[in-house]
Parts: structure tokens; sequence; C-alpha cells
């Protein structure tokens, strides 16, 4: 058994803590926080520096045993979802910021850095680091670079790839490499470029360098709700023609709205609209009075019922975490959750929505929309219940539809939570075969072997992870 | 177990266990996760352990039991869970199935229901701690070694002596209240229930401490035993059932959820919330050194009371209320968490003593009697120069009229 051997060295490289092989512990890493892709590693690792996953890779490698990094397991592709019997190397303990450059406005640190925690270390300083996913408080920086995260502000400052330096990386055979330099600057092939998004899938990343940004100067966020979401979508792509770029244009539907304020996230949405839009400018004062005037005049135009500004940086924020937190309000309405990830061009987004509510109720599926409005970027949530086989069935098959409708009108199969496990099987309906055959090659360049975080991304016979649903309460018929 | 018949309860935790979609909100709000790092040691991970034993996918293995048995119930999860997970609810449904209780924890649980005996312990804990019996401390083992060293200096009998049934208002009666003396405050912080007694007083109350009363029940909840849980609860609402109380007011924070979780005769509020809304002529003298807040876990996430004690202080002049980080995290005492898992306890409060260290304060002020043995056992273990009160016991210091 390669596997036991392979464990044996890794316990006495790590210790029982931070070398997890009991079958308790073993399950609770069978998926991230997409639940229907599930697989059991054989080990879990808690490594704590670049030299510790280094001895890790090469221990797997030696022992041929499939290896994934993972950060907060807050991925929604399953891309951080282990091979079945392979080691997972968890980099939750990696949470040192090794250094803080404020005169070059960079930073420094390992991949176990949760998102939020390097703004607020970096806040008495004025700066911030921009890329902000929703789940920003728990997420860490390494699964932001794996998955080149989005968030609500990456509208105008641009996703995670447009804020990271440098990257130290473990290759799959051991080897320890840099890419990219802290210095902005652009010589030979951006190899940093290729591994922003690549899902864990050519090396494991251990140190990442970063910019940090100024705090704006001036901060407003503005809040309308509308009697259909028609309209607000209409809005949305007014204010973009018009040139503004908002820091945040995000919009949240009815069935949102009540998820959220029924939860500890309650943010003050009107409950009487079909669709609010949240909207955050930011820069020099006269310029954000300037857009907010603009932005005015067209919800006005597109018949708002109202326009409320956040009185005080609390009330934004107020507004903010009931945006942040919809995906998880949404748990009061079914057990299970899928958030579908795709982007289409801004203007066609007042006829993909109906469409795409017409085939959540054609299957008689719960569809709430919450979604980054400004990018277009569609996260339709559908609530279900793991539990019942022929539901999951057609959550699985709107999934499908959803992507091909926005594929059919020019979109794009993922605007940010990654292809993972969840859409490998659409890239056929996005690229060529060429295409495809391009990436692996790319891929064999990092990872000739495959050993690192097989079967993600590219299409694969899928063998060993499948859609496990049904369990249920023994001892009671039906809940 | 399948095929038997399940209990609603058992039912209830298990739809509530539903409730979690595994988006991860609550994981870096853990305190054992910080620690830790690992999956099964946060609470979407023992949500999805307990549905998977509840599902019997798994046997409760001991790598299960122990993560489970690693959870403080801070409840600091609750206060960010998106979807609502009773958190807490599901816990103690499990625990009540899975942990087990060897002779001294049901001596140790059994003396807490009991004043006599639990007065008994206290002065010969008294006796031990005062006769130079200490030297031969090392000669203890295990969970009583532990407790030995972790137990502040016993008060003096006189000092343990009931609070009288009645207490006057001082001034104007704007109303009435009654008071839990409870079980450990009895014993080691009566002084904290004089000064409640007292600042209520002065804020015009008459006190008054109903016969009948007994041990709120939290310590065996949270461990597990529902049973002894739920029988004290009920000989509390039959005590406090007297005439015309206003409100039961609390100064622990881990008997004021409790008694809020359960259907008691007058409304159940914790002492800052009371004297924030019934307080407001009350006046304090000025304090000019830095003061640092630790909410309490089952005050701040069980009883999502968050503002109350900061607002009170505001009301002192000249105080400087100094942030202190992870300010809203457990503080590892958790019950007797501290005695049954010192390593990851300590370590938790570690963190906090770094923090505390770094806030600058020069009294730390906090609202349970858990928190405050914990607190100062780790300041006098650093060596550090900060005072650790009760609210109570620093604004009854500092109350003037």
């Amino acid at each position: 058994m390669a596997a036991q051997a392979c464990i044996k060295e890794l316990k006495r490289l790590l210790g029982d803590e931070r070398c997890l092989a009991e079958p308790g512990r073993l399950l609770s890493y069978e998926c991230d926080a997409l639940t229907h892709f599930k697989s059991m590693p054989s080990a879990v690792v808690l490594p704590e520096s670049t030299d510790e996953v280094q001895q890790v890779v090469r221990i797997c490698a030696r022992h041929e045993v499939p290896f994934t990094p993972r950060g907060a397991g807050t991925g929604l592709s399953g891309g951080a979802v282990p091979a079945e019997g392979g080691v997972l190397i968890e980099c939750s303990r990696m949470r040192r910021v090794l250094e803080v450059d404020v005169e070059n406005r960079i930073a420094r640190v390992e991949p176990g850095v949760i998102n939020a925690h390097l703004s607020q270390q970096v806040a008495e300083h004025g700066l911030a680091y921009a890329p902000d996913p929703s789940s920003q408080t728990v997420c860490t920086l390494g699964g932001n670079v794996a998955e080149n995260s989005g968030g609500p502000h990456c509208l105008k400052h641009g996703a995670t790839t447009n804020h990271i330096l440098a990257l130290r990386m473990v290759m799959p055979d051991g080897e320890v490499v840099e890419l990219g330099t802290p210095v902005a600057g652009a010589a030979g092939l951006d190899l940093r470029g290729v591994v922003l998004g690549s899902e864990g899938t050519l090396g494991i990343v251990t140190e990442i360098t970063c910019r940090l940004v100024p705090v704006p100067e001036c901060i407003e966020t503005l809040l309308a709700p509308f009697d259909s979401m028609g309209a607000a979508c209409t809005a949305v792509s007014r204010i973009v023609a018009a040139g503004i770029i908002p820091a945040a244009l995000e919009a949240l539907d009815e069935r949102t709205i009540a998820a959220v304020e029924a939860s500890v996230y309650r943010a003050g949405y009107p409950d009487d609209a079909a669709a609010v839009i949240l909207v955050e400018l930011d820069g020099h004062p006269a310029r954000v009075e300037a857009e907010r005037e603009q932005i005015h005049a067209i919800f006005r135009d597109m018949g708002a019922l109202s326009i409320e500004t956040a009185r005080d940086p609390e009330h934004a924020e107020q507004l903010w975490k009931g945006r942040k937190g919809a995906f998880g309000a949404m748990g009061r309405l079914a057990p299970d959750l899928y958030v579908q990830d795709a982007v289409v061009p801004r203007s066609k987004l007042p006829e993909v929505l109906p469409e795409i509510g017409r085939i959540c109720d054609g299957l008689g599926l719960k569809l709430a929309n919450v979604f980054h409005a400004g990018e277009g970027n569609l996260h339709p949530n559908i609530s279900y219940d793991g539990r019942d086989a022929a539901e999951v069935e057609k959550v699985v098959q709107a999934g499908q539809q959803i992507i091909e409708l926005c594929l059919s009108v020019g979109g794009v199969l993922s605007g940010e939570h990654g292809i993972g496990l969840e859409k490998q099987g659409f890239m056929k309906l996005m690229f060529s075969d060429d295409d495809l055959e391009s990436m692996a090659r790319v891929r064999a360049a990092f990872n000739p072997t495959g050993i690192l975080n097989p079967g993600k991304i590219l299409p694969t016979p899928r063998a060993c992870v499948e859609v496990k649903p049904v369990h249920r309460l023994p001892g009671v018929d039906a809940s | 177990m399948t095929g038997t018949a399940r209990s609603p309860e058992d039912i209830a935790a298990y739809l509530a266990s539903l409730d979690c979609v595994h988006c991860g909100l609550c994981v870096e709000h853990c305190p054992t996760y910080r620690q830790l790092g690992r999956e099964s040691a946060n609470p979407r991970g023992r949500v999805y352990l307990m549905r998977a034993v509840m599902e019997e996918r798994i046997e409760p293995t001991p790598d299960v039991i122990e993560d489970l048995d690693l959870c403080l119930v801070c409840r600091a999860c609750e206060s960010v869970c998106p979807s609502g997970v009773a958190f807490g609810e599901v816990m103690a449904q499990t625990r009540s199935k899975l942990k087990k209780r060897g002779p001294i924890r049901r001596w140790m649980m059994g003396a807490l229901l009991d004043r006599k005996r639990l007065n008994r312990a206290a002065a010969l804990m008294r006796f031990w701690q005062r006769s130079g019996l200490r030297v031969l401390r090392h000669l203890l083992w295990g969970r009583l070694k532990r407790m030995e060293a972790y137990m502040p200096t016993v008060p003096h009998a006189d000092a343990r002596r009931p609070l009288p049934r009645h207490a006057p208002p001082i001034g104007e009666t704007r109303g009435r209240v009654a008071l839990l003396e409870g079980c450990v405050m009895s014993v080691l912080f009566q002084d904290v229930n004089r000064d409640t007694m007292h600042l209520l007083q002065a804020a015009g109350y008459e006190v008054v401490v109903p016969e009948g009363q007994a041990c709120c029940g939290a310590l065996h909840e949270h461990d597990g035993d529902l049973e002894t849980a739920h029988r004290q609860l009920a000989r509390n609402k039959d005590a406090f059932a007297v005439d015309d109380v206003d409100a039961i007011v609390m100064n622990s924070s881990g008997c004021g959820a409790a008694f809020s979780s359960a259907d008691m005769p007058a409304p159940v509020i914790d002492l800052s919330r009371f004297l924030v809304d019934h307080g407001e002529h009350l006046s304090f003298g000025a304090f000019t050194e830095p003061v640092a807040y630790d909410a309490p876990c089952h005050l701040h996430h069980a009883q999502n009371e968050t503002t109350a004690p900061q607002q009170l202080l505001t009301r002192v002049p000249g105080l400087q209320l100094v942030p202190m980080d992870l300010w809203d995290h457990c503080c590892g005492a958790a019950g007797i968490y501290n005695l049954d898992h010192p390593e990851l306890s300590g370590r938790i409060l570690d963190e906090k003593l770094d923090a505390l260290e770094r806030s600058g304060a020069s009294v730390l002020l906090t609202g349970n009697p858990g928190c405050l043995m914990q607190w100062r056992a780790g300041v006098a273990k650093r060596g550090l120069r900060v005072e650790v009160l009760h609210l109570a016991t620093f604004l009854a210091g500092q109350v003037t009229a």
C-alpha cells in the first residue's frame, strides 16, 4: 500500500496534530462549499512552512500518491476536493504576514492568511488589499490566488490577478520556484499570470507578494430598490454605458432580500422591492459627487422606488454585510444550495435573468439571484434538498441549461468561482479541442505526471469523484 | 441505532444540522480552529460530523468524539451564521448522547447542585490553601491537580455567607428585581453578588433573593447532562415565581444564557443592560486608567448582548476604553473546558493575553465567573500588571449615587 507507507512518513514529519488520518477527521474534508462532489482523502496534512510543503510534496511524489492544496474550503466549484485516497495539503496553519512594505505598498504573506485580516492589519497605514470575495472574512489568500477570486469591489479595482506581484511556489516534484517580481514590470513570459486562477493544478503557492492600495479619500454607498429586476438591470447597463465605473455595482432579488433580512446580517433592505441595486462610489470627493448625480438621474429615470445613501461607515458596512452573507443565508430556504457562476454581457442581463427564472420554474426549483451586476457576473442560487436524488438531478440539469443559455448570448463559463470539478464537463461547450489541448500542454509543463490536484478544470472521464446525494436520518420516514 | 424511535429532540437537532449549507463563514471565528487549523475542529466540520453520526454514515469514532469534545460551545459561530444554525442546541443534544462521565466528574458536577456540599468543599479548599498543606500539591494528579492550580483563593466563610433575602432601594423606589446567587458565584465571588446588589439598590430597586433557588444547570448542559439542566431550570422557575418582580437580573453570563433559554416568570436581563435601561440617574466617579472589555461568550454570542457593557462604561467620566483584539473571542474558560483540555485552553488564552498586552489596558473587565478565574490565572502566570474585575465590581467601586 503506497498510501499507507506515505502516511507513515508524513506522520513522522508532522506528528499526529498536523497529519490527520482518522476516519471522522477525513470525512470532514470530503467536500468544499460545493457539497455535491465528494471524495475521501487518505490523509490531511497541515504544514507550517515552504520547507514542510516541499517535504510533503516529495514524500507524496515518491509514493506516487496524488495531492491537492486547500485553503478555508469556501470554494464553490469543488477545486479543493481531494483525489480519492490522495493527500490534502491544508494551508490553514500558514498564516503569517511576513512583511508589510508601507513605502512601496506591498505585503508578503503566507497562503493561509485570511483575506480580510490583511486589510485589517494594514489599515493603520491607510492601506487595504482590494479584492473582496464575499467570503473574505474566512477565505485565504492562497485560495484567492488559486481561483483568481473576484468580489464586489473588483469591478473598478480588478480581480486577484491584478493585485498579485510575485509568488513562491512548490512544484509537483518538490522544486521551489519564484514567479514574478515584487517590482511591477514585465520581462519575459508572465508565468505568475499562468498560475493565477490555475486552481492549484500547477504548483502549491507558499508565499504571496501582493499590492496594497490606499483607502479611497471618499466612499459613498447607495441603495436603490426597484419594482422589477428588468428595470434594475437596465439601470445597471446605463450606468456603465454612461462611462461610470463604480467601485461596486451589485443586485439582489426579492427572495435574497427576504433570506438576508431574516439572518444576523439583516441590512435594512426594503422588503417590498423586487430588486435592489447596491452601488459604491469611491475616489476624489468631487468626482464621487458628480457620479452620484448622474446615477441618481439614471435611477429616477428607471423608476427607482427610492434612493438611500449610507449615513456613515457603519451603515455602509451593514449594507455590505447583508450582501456578503447572502449565500449562507439561503440555508434558510432548504438544506442545500447550489450557486451557479457565469458571466454575460451586461446589456443581456434583462433578457437572461427571466430566462433563468423560466428554467428553474420549469424544473420546479427554488431560485434566488444575487450578483455582480456591473460585471454581468450572475450567481443564480438554487436551494434544494441534497437528500432527494431526483431533485439533485434537476439541479444538475438547471446548472447545465443556465450555462448553455449564458454561452449562447456570448457569455463565459465562470466569473470567479472557477471550473474545478463542477464545470469541467462544460469546458467543451466553450473551448475547441485545440484550445483544450493547449491548456493541457501548459499544465503538463508544470505538472507532467498529473499528480497535483488531478481531475480538475480540464475534462477527464470522471472516475473517482461523483455526486453522492442521499443521506437521511435513520429511524424517521421523512423530515 | 437503526430502526430505533427518534425523540423529538433528536429530530429537532437533526433538522437544525440541515440548516448548514457549508458556506464556511463561521470557520475563522472558531477559537479551536484558529489554533488547530483542521476542519473537524471548526463549526462547519463539527456540524458535518454530527449530521453524519445522526445519519449513521459514520460511527462516533474516538477522533470524532475528541473533536466534538474540543468545542468550547462559545457559540461565536452562531453570531456570524447567515443561515441561523442553532449550533449550541445540536451540540448539546449530541453531547448528551456521546459524553462519558467518570466518578470525579460526576462528584464535581453534583457538588454544584448543593449549596452545603459546595460550601464544605470551599472550606476544605480554603484550609488546604492556607494551612501549608499546599506544599504537597505535586502529589496531585490529572484534573484534580489542574483544578487546584487554577482555583482562586477561597474567601473567608464570612465573605461567603448568603446574601440577605431582601435589600431595600436607596432613595426613591423605582421597582423590584430578583437576583440569582449561583453556585460558583456564591462561594467564590459573593463579593460580585454584593456589588451587583448594591448597584441595583443605588439604581432605586428593591432586590429580592428568592428562597429555593438553585444552580442554573448551565455547566451541566455544557457537559451534555440535559436531564439535570432541565431539572435545575424547572426548580428555578418555581423559585423565581415571586410577586411583583420587574426582572430577574443576572451577573453571570453563563447563568443568564441558561435562564434566557427557559420561559422564566419574569424577563431575564443582564446587569449591564438593566443599568443602561433603568440606571440612568446613577452617577460614577472619574477613572482615568485605560480599561479593556472582554465579552463573555454567553453574553455576547448566546444572549446577543453586544453593546450594553461598553455603553455603561462611557458613563464613567474620563474612562478610556481601549480596543482589544479578539475581545469577542472565547478566553478558553468555557465552563470547565480549561480543566478538561488544559493544553488547548492555554493556547487560546495565550493569544488573548497577547492581545491584552498589546491593548495597554491596566484594568480588564468581564462578566462571568469562569472568565474571571481564567483571566486571573493567565495574568498571574504571565506576571502582568493588569487587574481583572467583574463589571459589577468595577462599577460598584465608581458609583457615587
